[in-house]
C-alpha cells in the first residue's frame, strides 16, 4: 500500500502527468471554441450533430476522436515511462535495497498506471460535460437507437461509456508497461505504444485482414457505443473485455517476469 | 532475524559473468559481525559487481552469497533487513526534494525511519537544503543524502561503495569520521574505496580484488608488514659517513631517502642495533631513527605489480622494502612514520 501511494506521489510530482491531464482537458476547450466560432456541427460522426443540443454529447464525441491517438498517447506517456524512468535514473537500486520486493514494486507501478489512466479519463469526461454544458446547455440526448435519454440517465451512460472505453485503453497501458520494462527507455516505450495503436488501426482499415479485426485492441474502442443503444447491447462490451484481457495478461506477465529477474546494473 | 552466530557476509565461489567477461571469479569472503573491512582493487576489478550481488541487485552465475545467513537474490527483503548502504553513486528521484526522498525510503522500510529523518539530515549536514529538489543538488550533496538514506535504517551492516569519491576535503573528513563512528558502535562495515589512507584510517581488515579474484584477505597490519624486513629511516647530519658505516655491517642494506640527510636502512633487528652503536662510536649524529612501515598504498601497488597471489606478494615485499619505483614514490606521501 505504501509503495503504491508513493508511486502516485511520484507521478504527481512529474511534469508528464500534468501534461497528460492537460491533454485530456484541452480538446473539450478546443471543441467548445470551435462550436462557438462557427455554425453547423461535425455530422460525420456519432453524436456530432448533438453537440449543439446538449453538453452530454461532448464526452462521447471526444471518446470517438481521442481513440485514434490522443488518449492512447496520454496513457502511454505514463505507462511507457513508469518502469523505464527508474532504470534510466538508476533509482531501482535505491528502492530495491529497502524493505520492498520486486514484485511489490512492479504491481504498485501497474496499479499507479491504472489509477492515472482512470483518473485521466474521468477528468476528460468531467471537463467535456462542463465545457459542453456551458456551450450547449445540459438537455436530454438522443441515443443511437433514436430514443431520447434524460439528463440523469444520460450522465450515467456517459460515465459508463468512459468506463467501457478504459478497457482497451488499459490494454494500451499494459503494452506501454511492457515496452517500458523491456526497453528500459522511456521515449522508446511511449512512442512504441503509440506505434502499436497506429499499426492496429492500419490493420483495421485493410479489408484483407478482416478476420483479425474483432481481436484488435483498437477495435474495442467502439464497444462503448453498445451502452448508447436501447436496449443496451452488452455483446460488444463483453467481447472487448475478454479480448483486452487476452492482450493485457501476457503483456503484464512478461513485464513482471522481466522486472523480477533482470539484473539491476544501472 | 538470523542467529547471532552467522557471519554478516558469507560468500563462497561467487561468480558473475557479463557475456564473455568474468567480472567476479569464484571469490570466497567471510565478514564476521563487527568486522570493518576495506574492499580494494583497481578499476574494473569487480568490487561493485560483488556488492551488487550482496545487495540482491544482480544474480550470481555460480556460488553463493549470504547476508546474515540469507540469500539476497532470493529474498532481498529478509536478507537486507538490517543492511544499508549504497552501490556506486547513490541515486534519488531528482524531481522530489531531499526530504521527500528520505520519507519515501522510510515509507518503503515500513515507516520506523520517519522519526529519524531530521536527525540524519543534521548528521550529514543537509539541514537547510532538504526542501530543495534533488535535481539541484551537487554531487557531494547527493553523496550526503546517500549516507542519510543509509543511516535512516540504523543498520547492523553498512556497505559503502566509494563513499568519499568526489567529496571536498572537509566533507571527506566528515564522511570518514562518520564511517569510523559506525564502526565504533559495533556495526559491520564493508567499505569499497580507492583512498588508501581512508581504508588505513578506518579498516582493520582488507580484501583486495583484482581481475575478479581475491588476491589478499587479511589484517591491515599483515598486509603492510608481512615478510618485510624491519626498515628504519635515519636522519643524520653526515649521510655519507653513515652510509660507509652501514656498509660495514653484515646484513644491512642502505639506500638514500627522499629528504637531505635521510637514509633508509633495512636489516634484521640485531644489525640495526649494531648500526646505532657504530654511529655513536664514530661520532655521527642521529637526528631521527624511526621504524618505517610500508603504507597500504605501497603494499597495494606491490601486490598488483608483482603478481596475483599472496605468496608472491609477500616475497616481493621482503626482497626489496625500501626500493623506490616510480609508483611507490607518491605512495610515500602517506607513510605515517616520519617524525
Ligand atoms: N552491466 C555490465 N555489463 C557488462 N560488463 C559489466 C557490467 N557491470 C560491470 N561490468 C564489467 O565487470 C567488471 C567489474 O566491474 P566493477 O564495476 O565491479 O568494477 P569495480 O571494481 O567496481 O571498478 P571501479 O573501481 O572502477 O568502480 C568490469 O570489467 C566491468 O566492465
Ligand atoms: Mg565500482
Amino acid at each position: 500500500m505504501t509503495t503504491y501511494l508513493w508511486e502516485l506521489r511520484k507521478l504527481r510530482h512529474q511534469k508528464r502527468t500534468m501534461l497528460g491531464l492537460f491533454g485530456v482537458i484541452a480538446p473539450s476547450v478546443i471543441f467548445g471554441i470551435d462550436l462557438a466560432a462557427r455554425s453547423g456541427t461535425p455530422n460525420d460522426i456519432a453524436f456530432g450533430p448533438a453537440l449543439r443540443q446538449t453538453g452530454l454529447a461532448f464526452p462521447l464525441v471526444l471518446l470517438f476522436f481521442g481513440a485514434f491517438w490522443l488518449f492512447p498517447l496520454v496513457t502511454s506517456l505514463v505507462a511507457g515511462d513508469i518502469v523505464a524512468s527508474e532504470y534510466q535514473r538508476g533509482t531501482l537500486k535505491t528502492i530495491l535495497t529497502r524493505s520492498v520486493g520486486r514484485s511489490r514494486v512492479f504491481w504498485s507501478k501497474v496499479l499507479a498506471t491504472l489509477t492515472y489512466t482512470v483518473l485521466a479519463m474521468i477528468v476528460m469526461t468531467i471537463a467535456a460535460v462542463i465545457v459542453g454544458s456551458i456551450v450547449s446547455g445540459l438537455s436530454p440526448i438522443t441515443d443511437l437507437s433514436g430514443k431520447p435519454v434524460g439528463v440523469g440517465r444520460g450522465l450515467l451512460l456517459v460515465f459508463g461509456a468512459t468506463t467501457v472505453y478504459l478497457i482497451p485503453l488499459l490494454a494500451i497501458a499494459a503494452f506501454g508497461i511492457y515496452l517500458s520494462t523491456a526497453t528500459r527507455t522511456s521515449a522508446a516505450a511511449v512512442v512504441g505504444a503509440l506505434m502499436l495503436t497506429f499499426l492496429l488501426r492500419l490493420i483495421e482499415i485493410l479489408p484483407g485482414l478482416h478476420g483479425v479485426h474483432p481481436y484488435l485492441i483498437t477495435t474495442q474502442f467502439d464497444a462503448w457505443m453498445g451502452l448508447l443503444r436501447n436496449p443496451i447491447d452488452w455483446a460488444p462490451i463483453g467481447h472487448a473485455a475478454w479480448v483486452c484481457a487476452l492482450w493485457i495478461l501476457p503483456f503484464l506477465a512478461a513485464s513482471w517476469w522481466t522486472f523480477k529477474h533482470r539484473d539491476v546494473t544501472a | 532475524m538470523s542467529a547471532s552466530g552467522t557471519p554478516a557476509i558469507e560468500v563462497r565461489g561467487l561468480t558473475k559473468r557479463f557475456g564473455q567477461l568474468v567480472a567476479v571469479d569464484a571469490i570466497d569472503l567471510v565478514v564476521n559481525r563487527g568486522d570493518v573491512i576495506g574492499f580494494l582493487g583497481p578499476n574494473g576489478a569487480g568490487k561493485t559487481t560483488t556488492i551488487r550481488m550482496l545487495l540482491g541487485l544482480i544474480r550470481a552465475d555460480a556460488g553463493t552469497a549470504r547476508v546474515f545467513g540469507q540469500d539476497p537474490w532470493r529474498d532481498p527483503v529478509e536478507a537486507l533487513r538490517s543492511v544499508a548502504g549504497f552501490v556506486e553513486a547513490p541515486t534519488f528521484y531528482d524531481y522530489l526534494t531531499g526530504r521527500m526522498n528520505l520519507e519515501l525510503l522510510a515509507g518503503l522500510d515500513g515507516g520506523e525511519g520517519r522519526t529519524r529523518i531530521d536527525g540524519v539530515l543534521d548528521t550529514v549536514g543537509l539541514i537547510g537544503r532538504e526542501g530543495d529538489r534533488v535535481r539541484g543538488y551537487s554531487h557531494g550533496m547527493k553523496q550526503r543524502l546517500g549516507v542519510a538514506a543509509t543511516l535512516l535504517r540504523d543498520p547492523d551492516l553498512v556497505i559503502l561503495d566509494e563513499p568519499t569519491t568526489g567529496l571536498d576535503p572537509p566533507a571527506m573528513r566528515d564522511m570518514r569520521a562518520l564511517v569510523r563512528r559506525l564502526a565504533d558502535t559495533g556495526r559491520t562495515v564493508l567499505l569499497s574505496s580507492h583512498q588508501m589512507n581512508e581504508v588505513e584510517e578506518i579498516c582493520s581488515r582488507v580484501a583486495i580484488i583484482r581481475n575478479g579474484a581475491i588476491v589478499f584477505d587479511g589484517g591491515l597490519a599483515e598486509l603492510t608488514e608481512r615478510g618485510a624486513r624491519p626498515t628504519v629511516l635515519l636522519s643524520t647530519g653526515e649521510p655519507h659517513r653513515a652510509t660507509v658505516v652501514a656498509g660495514d655491517i653484515d646484513g644491512l642494506e642502505a639506500k638514500s631517502g627522499d629528504g637531505p640527510g635521510e637514509l633508509l636502512l633495512s636489516g634484521e633487528q640485531l644489525a640495526l642495533d649494531r648500526l646505532t652503536v657504530a654511529l655513536g662510536r664514530e661520532g655521527i649524529p642521529i637526528r631521527a631513527f624511526v621504524p618505517e612501515r610500508m603504507s597500504l598504498e605501497r603494499a597495494f601497488f606491490r601486490l598488483l605489480d608483482d603478481g596475483a597471489s599472496l605468496d608472491s606478494a609477500a616475497t616481493a615485499a621482503s626482497a626489496a622494502t625500501p626500493e623506490r619505483s616510480a609508483k611507490a614514490n607518491d605512495a610515500d606521501e602517506h607513510e605515517g612514520a616520519r617524525p
